[in-house]
């Protein structure tokens, strides 16, 4: 790959092809996927890129079939994602939960769009719940990242592999299709190749002990206690791998909610109203299972107030609710149907929220 | 330094390419970059934008609400978008497919016949990089240099010949507009 910088290594690419190339530098090498608007071009620079880095690609006959590929690639040792977008992440949910059963490591890519249903091809996002609240049937979560540009893209499926693998639980990238299309600066100068140990993994009869992969989890007394196994997984990654930024919150009073893309948005609206000398803030959660409870908590008992901005209908409120746990108000702003936040329409949103102070 | 570009025309007509094309021009000047494209569904015909955002610091949104340069390549988007140009910004449109001249005030209007120069150059579809040469003086954010240097490194399997004709266009739209 030609560099696009001769002093260093940095390239001009697209959000959707960042995060195939970051996957392949970090040691993917299995990837099943079936085209759909708008992460076309994720398959797309894979078809071409996995089979010259030695790895497996396929285009598969359906979402259906590419992840349950990824569950045979993942119980065989592969380092294996899929992506997709919406409607496509809906008819993976029976696989995603079977490999959160069998704790096969694995990624999902979802670059989000309008719906339900078909809804159209345009930027939303529209997966919130699905992803950090469902994400297949059963007593399981999901880890998921929500990256905002597209260096994001390529450091967060670096993040999700690793999570993925240590944990080994599927994992989750909640991208849209504003930043799956977005071009700007990347560098994968720092990624390196993951470490994979699959002292778990099945390879037909060559080990000395029996291994078996299966997701059906036995009787009550079994199942419960492979629920709870996975419960203690969650617990200690909330407590170790909760991410989130900050933005002009010390002096805040009002404070924003909003992850991937929106709060790009925010933060320029942010900045604006304080030329205004309005005092706002932005916490962005970066990792939306496990969510950033305690610091939403936090500033809720110093008597900020919040305004949950998203490209959906407020399917993140109820979790800056829970965090608040009634200490402060909580507002909501959104726009749904493929239309993408303005930083205007989110300042003059900010400023029926605040007093100005001089 | 802070310029915020939108580039809007009809699928078909590489906006999408002139964007991108604008970023890396950008880029090689040592700037932060962002292009955000969207366009229709269709194969062929539908809208095409791209916000193009140059900058010296890092580009918080890369959605914007008004620009200082609107780059119009049909009629519908220079009768839509002039009015999204900043007061004392400026409005490059394309006269070739336009039947109306712009009629908001205040700003710097620059109109170049860039679909009839590309059709004298034997490729209307070159129309975009005539635009590219334009942009290029017009904004002063990248030299004509950079804007030949990024369209021979975007387009990595283009013959001899196509890039003379590129070439071609981008100068002649540098030289309308100097």
């Amino acid at each position: 790959m030609e560099t696009d910088n001769n002093s260093s290594e940095v390239y001009l690419m697209e959000g959707n092809e960042a995060i195939a190339e970051a996957a392949i530098r970090a040691g993917c090498n299995h990837f099943y996927g079936y085209p759909i608007t708008p992460q076309n071009e994720l398959i797309e620079y894979m078809s071409r890129r996995m089979p010259e880095s030695g790895g497996n690609f396929l285009q598969a006959e359906s979402e259906l079939a590419s992840i349950h590929m990824v569950f045979g690639a993942a119980a065989a040792g592969g380092s294996a994602m899929t992506s997709t977008s919406s409607p496509g992440i809906s008819l993976m949910l029976e696989g995603i939960s079977h490999l959160a059963a069998a704790e096969l490591p694995c990624v999902v890519v979802d670059v989000m769009r309008a719906g339900p249903g078909n809804g159209n091809i345009f930027p939303s996002q529209s997966d919130y719940s699905l992803a950090t609240k469902g994400g297949g049937h059963g007593d399981f979560h999901n880890i998921v990242l929500a990256p905002a540009s597209v260096q994001d893209m390529a450091d967060h499926i670096v993040l999700a592999f690793e999570l993925a693998e240590k944990y080994r639980n599927p994992a989750m990238i909640l991208s849209d299709g504003l930043v799956g299309h977005l071009t700007e600066k990347v560098s994968f100068e720092h990624i390196k190749r993951l470490p994979k140990l699959n002292e778990w993994c099945a390879r037909g009869a060559t080990e000395p002990e029996r291994r078996v992969v299966k997701s059906s989890l036995g009787l009550e007394s079994q199942c419960e206690a492979e629920n709870l196994k996975f419960a203690a997984k969650y617990e200690d990654l909330k407590k170790n791998h909760t991410q989130w930024n900050t933005f002009m919150v010390d002096d805040a009073e009002l404070i924003i909610v909003a992850f991937g893309i929106a709060s790009r948005i925010c933060r320029k609206a942010i900045k604006l109203a304080r030329q205004e000398n309005i005092r706002v803030g932005l916490i962005q959660p970066i990792t939306l299972f496990p969510f950033p409870t305690d610091v939403i908590s936090e500033f809720a008992k110093k008597g900020c107030r919040f305004l949950v901005a998203e490209m959906n209908l407020g399917q993140m409120v109820s979790d800056v609710e829970l965090a608040v746990n009634g200490a402060a108000d909580v507002r909501f702003y959104g726009r749904s149907g493929g239309f993408v936040l303005s930083p205007e329409e989110i300042l003059s949103e900010i400023r029926k929220h605040v007093s100005r102070t001089s | 330094m802070l310029n915020e570009m939108l580039i809007a025309g009809f699928g078909g007509q590489g906006i999408v390419t002139l964007g991108k094309l604008i970023a890396y021009a950008g880029m090689l000047e040592g700037r932060e970059v962002s292009c955000y494209t969207r366009y229709g569904a269709e194969m062929r015909g539908g809208t095409a934008q791209c916000t193009v955002i140059l900058s010296s610091d890092a580009i918080d949104s890369p959605v914007i609400d008004a620009y200082d340069t609107v780059v119009a390549m049909n009629q519908p988007s220079m009768t839509l978008f002039q009015n999204k140009v900043k007061s004392s910004g400026q409005l490059i449109w394309n006269r070739s497919l336009c039947t109306s001249e712009p009629d908001k005030t205040g700003i710097d209007l620059v109109g170049v016949d860039a679909t009839t120069i590309a059709t004298e150059l034997n490729n209307p579809r070159i129309a975009n990089m005539v635009a590219f040469g334009a942009i290029a003086v017009k904004t002063g954010l990248f030299s004509v240099d950079s804007a030949i240097t990024a369209m021979k490194k975007r387009f990595t399997r283009m013959t001899q010949d196509m890039f003379e004709l590129n070439q071609a266009a981008v100068k002649r739209g540098y030289e309308k507009c100097a």
